[in-house]
């Protein structure tokens, strides 16, 4: 049996390969084909009903709210690549404590989205919340606010928990990039007379780029199926003004038992992944 | 090559799974006298806040004290009103892993299900159980769907009742409002609460972070302004200009409703106004057990009365259980099903859950007194029920879905329009294909 897969390496890739063609592409053909079949309430049926889903989006103006908050969560990206990057600079001073803050640093993204969705649902609680409180403490009653319970605030009451989770790993990847330039490249640019600065903004930071496009990557994947946080901490309310694409899908088909909908939706999902995220994979790879 | 077969093999089982077949119906009689059938089930519902959860509790015991050796796992879906609990069971169903038995309002809440022919026909459950003749008068007709039986109730609560904090009321000299309350009586209390409570203390809350609040508030409201509205929105027919009356009047009620309301879960906000920090909640008498679970009493610690417009009407919320055809093993859920309807376990649960009990043979003193005056509305023939939409009885998941999240936008918003809202729900309604034939107003 060695010998014969030996002789025939290429047999060991067939399971694989055939699980991946299962579960994700007869997966995709699947719901592709669900979004247009004739399925009404639980009860499963995969004759073709027609483009009704997709034309119910155009009108849907919760769909178009979904998907506006769902872009949104796309601004986490800048925000924290520049504060990974900081915090990484930091971090690579070799200063007192790094090593306690770097795993400090970790710990949110370590944690279960579940876990720290319930743990900003009490930080953000308007009445008996830490944040309303420490800010009332510190004499700043006027910047108290009602954070996830109001629909002007919800989106960016998501957003900066989201880059508090986010931030202190995008520092470590940073941090693992900088650390991955040679030193004696370091060296050279200090006995030629370079600065710190210099040595960061000509040597080191040209070299993060790896870096850069994994950490986009994740988050961006992130901002696509954000669901778990965004659900125990505010169900997609108050009203929809915090649901995204997979909040709507997984309400549409589980709770109204629209699934040809929920299905559409998804496919949406999987357009967008296709135009965001798929190029800075593919050039990821190129290199 | 046998194993890359066995694999294409279950990899379509799986995919079969949800199409699996049903159960035929079986011999009642052996499998509910075979009290020495063992192994575990699943039960599914939403009972988690003080009391409910007690209740459910002392209704397993009775359970296991007739079948000892099944071990009942209580699976609590937390949020009220099922929203949850739903979603978790459609995703169970549809992958084949039904549970057992699961929480469920009887009405048009069970339609999907049996569209699906996912529910187990238990009409001859209610044969051996005599269900029909000993329920109170009203509870089997909706319970029907084409002359069949396929739920079992376990409890009824109403739902258009303020309970507000008495000693808040005593402390600041506030009278509450003697039965009938009318609508210039209710806008006059909470006027002087708004006046006489300090800063940080509000006249109502509605603990909707999970929105069915919300739309049980705007549902007692609608019956409240007129049941003509009430009638014609779960039969699908309301104008805008009905909606926007309603609305109108829910515009005015969250003015005087704590502002980071939907912060809180139900209980959470009953809480706090045990708490003293709000004065009156909206809801449905299900409040009482946590009352209760808080150590107030009725009378002393909180005082009730009838949402304005409502005195004449009993607003119908049963809470029940089905048996899914599907499951691993359905004679559980019919033994669980048959032990719902169990005297000694309606007494037991009754007495914690502070629910009427839907059958006639549960005993009047094993009530409080406010449970008593609600199981004496319930009796009379002049009290008028109507069906709750919120809790699943009279309006489809479909539209519930829709009419949750746009009523929390509702109540959520700092200045609704409610020209715009009013266009939003009856279009959701319109979108559902809303279109009953219920007869409230006498």
């Amino acid at each position: 049996m060695v010998g014969f897969l030996k002789r025939n390496p290429l047999l060991l890739l067939v399971i694989p390969l055939g699980l991946v063609f299962y579960f994700v592409y007869v997966g995709i053909g699947w719901n592709l084909w669900v979004s247009v079949s004739d399925w009404r309430g639980l009860n499963a049926s995969y004759g073709f009903g027609g483009f009704g889903a997709y034309i119910r989006m155009i009108g849907d103006s919760t769909f178009w709210i979904s998907l506006r908050n769902t872009l949104l969560l796309f601004t986490i990206i800048p925000i924290c690549i520049v504060l990974g990057l900081v915090l990484a600079l930091i971090m690579d001073q070799g200063l007192k404590g790094t090593n306690l803050f770097r795993n400090l640093f970790l710990l949110p993204f370590a944690l279960s989205f579940v876990v720290t969705g319930t743990i900003w649902a009490w930080m953000y609680n308007p009445s008996s919340g830490i944040l309303n409180s420490l800010l009332r403490l510190i004499g700043l009653e006027s910047l108290t606010g009602f954070w996830h319970t109001s629909q002007q605030t919800v989106m960016p009451s998501i957003i900066l928990a989201l880059v508090w989770q986010f931030s202190g790993y995008v520092a470590l990847i940073f941090l693992a990039g900088i650390k991955s330039v040679p030193q004696s490249q370091i060296n050279a640019a200090r006995l030629d007379g370079a600065s710190q600065f210099k040595i960061y903004r000509r040597l080191v930071l040209p070299q993060l780029k790896g870096a850069l496009t994994t950490s986009v990557v994740i988050i961006a994947m992130f901002a696509l199926r954000s669901f778990d946080f965004i659900w125990v901490l505010t169900g997609g309310g108050p009203g929809y003004s915090s649901h995204t694409l997979p909040i709507q899908m997984y309400k549409e088909t589980f709770m109204s038992s629209r699934f040809p909908y929920g299905a559409a939706i998804g496919n949406v999902l999987l357009v967008l992944v296709l135009l965001l995220v798929m190029p800075l994979t593919y050039r990821s790879y190129r290199r | 090559m046998v194993s890359w077969c066995l694999i294409v093999v279950l990899l379509i089982g799986v995919a079969a799974l949800p199409g699996q077949g049903m159960a035929a119906q079986m011999d009642l009689a052996s499998i509910l006298e075979d009290t020495a059938a063992s192994g575990r089930f699943d039960v599914y519902h939403w009972w988690t806040a003080g009391g409910e959860k007690e209740a459910i509790d002392f209704a397993i015991a009775e359970f296991q004290k007739r079948y000892p050796d099944l071990k009942v796992v209580s699976n609590a879906i937390p949020g009220g009103a099922g929203g949850a609990m739903v979603m978790k069971v459609k995703v169970l169903a549809l992958t084949g892993n039904s549970p057992e038995t699961f929480q469920a309002h009887p009405g048009l809440e069970l339609q999907p299900y049996l569209d699906a022919g996912m529910l187990y026909d238990l009409t001859g459950l209610w044969e051996y159980a005599n269900i029909e003749e000993r329920l109170l008068s009203g509870i089997a007709e909706l319970c029907q769907v084409d002359g069949h039986y396929y739920i079992v109730p376990i409890g009824v609560h109403k739902t258009n009742m303020i309970y507000y904090n008495k000693r808040l009321f005593d402390q600041y000299g506030i009278t509450a409002p003697s039965e009938p309350v009318t609508w210039d009586e209710f806008w006059s209390l909470c006027e002087e609460l708004k006046q006489k409570l300090p800063a940080g203390k509000y006249p109502l809350d509605l603990g909707d972070r999970k929105g069915w609040p919300a739309t049980h508030v705007f549902e007692t409201l609608m019956i409240g302004t007129d049941p003509q509205i009430y009638e014609d929105f779960i039969n699908g027919k309301a104008t805008e200009e009905q909606v926007k009356e309603v609305l109108d009047r829910f515009k005015r009620f969250m003015s005087y409703v704590a502002p980071d309301h939907s912060a809180r879960l139900w209980y959470e906000g009953a809480g706090r106004v045990v708490a003293g920090d709000y004065a009156m909640m909206l809801q449905g008498s299900w409040i009482q057990a946590f009352f209760t679970s808080q150590g107030w009493t009725y009378g002393e610690d909180f005082g009730a009365f009838a949402a304005p417009g409502t005195s004449e009407y009993f607003g119908f919320c049963i809470d029940a259980f089905v048996v899914p055809q599907g499951s691993r093993n359905v004679p559980n859920g019919l033994r669980w099903a048959y032990m719902v309807s169990d005297p000694q376990t309606q007494i037991a649960f009754s007495r914690a859950k502070e629910s009427v009990s839907p059958y006639i043979d549960t005993p009047e003193e094993i009530y409080d007194e406010l449970t008593r005056r609600f199981r004496d509305e319930l009796i009379d023939s002049q009290t008028m029920v109507y069906p709750s939409f919120t809790h699943g009885t009279s309006l489809p998941w479909e539209a519930i879905t829709d009419l949750h999240s746009r009523i929390s936008d509702f109540a959520t918003s700092s200045n609704p329009d409610t020209e715009r809202y009013a266009r939003l729900i009856t279009q959701a309604l319109r979108e559902a294909g809303v279109r009953g034939e219920w007869d409230i107003v006498k």
